[in-house]
């Protein structure tokens, strides 16, 4: 399955079937999330309608560490087998992970000026989701360090893999410290804790911040796939020339 | 952005974390979608350039 995907000609043509039909399904889920979410949903009995930034707080951290996890798992591939497309999906994904990382913190800060009274605390989940943001920017700085854009791509690798030793500490942040972040409520062994009425809205915000990312991170794809084609014209010009 | 006395004031602060996060989305979507779009018409000319 990954030898049948991870040719870049047949990954395009894949790509191009399933974008139209994701970036639809993006617009879909989020027409009816917001709907559900500032409009159908309650407000909650302590925070009041406050509780309405966490169908976007939430997902965005959810996509913050799928997209982490993925960028971790595409450097492993990458250094075992060396394949180009696994370094071309990494370089596409951390720039889009590191947006949702820092929205992640920004939606967190608002929602916890009014909750907690503060814009920011040096508390074990912020901390570390802080860290992640970090190691999305090193991911970008070292792999675009290098006058040749290839030449990045191992050292970025490895930071990406020492990175996802961060992972399970933004997970299990809450549980491990005494924090003021809230507890899990939703990915969480007891099940889930918060009413239907709450979790339709932040479903359907997930599923269409899930679609985006996809279709972003295919558009990227794309993108640094002709960026190096160009690249490659561009050495074998000069060859000739010479 | 003050600190609400009451719930009613916590429409500034969910209006920002929606503009912010849909803003940003937005952004990106047609930042990549135009890099893409001028990246192509460069892959066509170095094409057209090397076929000649």
């Amino acid at each position: 399955m990954i030898d049948y995907l991870a040719n870049p000609t047949r990954f395009n043509k894949i790509a191009n079937f399933i974008l139209p039909w994701l970036l639809i399904l993006t617009l879909l889920f989020l027409i009816f999330g917001l709907y559900y979410g500032l409009v159908s949903s309650p407000d909650d009995y302590i925070q009041g309608s406050a509780v309405r930034i966490m169908y976007v707080h939430v997902p965005s951290a959810w996509i913050s560490l799928l997209a982490y996890l993925s960028l971790a798992l595409c450097s492993i591939f990458f250094i075992i087998w060396r394949h180009p497309l696994a370094d071309v999906l990494a370089r596409s994904i951390s720039p889009v992970g590191c947006v949702f990382a820092i929205l992640t913190l920004i939606t967190g800060s608002i929602w916890g000026r009014p909750m907690w009274g503060t814009w920011w605390v040096w508390d074990a989940r912020l901390t570390s989701m802080l860290v992640l943001f970090f190691f999305f920017l090193g991911h970008i700085a070292l792999s675009n360090a290098f006058d040749r854009s290839e030449r990045g791509s191992r050292p970025a690798a490895l930071l990406a893999i020492i990175g996802s030793i961060n992972l399970p500490i933004v997970k299990f942040s809450v549980d491990w410290w005494n924090t003021l972040h809230q507890p899990a409520s939703i990915l969480r062994t007891g099940g889930v804790s918060i009413d239907e009425s709450m979790l339709t809205p932040l479903v359907l915000m997930t599923l269409s911040f899930h679609c985006y990312f996809i279709s972003i991170v295919i558009l990227r794809a794309k993108l640094i796939l002709k960026e190096r084609k160009i690249e490659h014209f561009k050495i074998s010009g000069e060859k000739l020339n010479d | 952005m003050t600190d609400p006395s009451n719930l009613n004031d916590y429409n500034k602060f969910i209006f920002f974390s929606y503009f912010i996060t849909l803003f940003s989305l937005i952004i990106l979507f047609i930042y990549t979608w135009i890099r893409l779009k001028i990246v192509k018409i460069l892959f066509d000319k170095y094409h057209n350039m090397r076929k000649t």
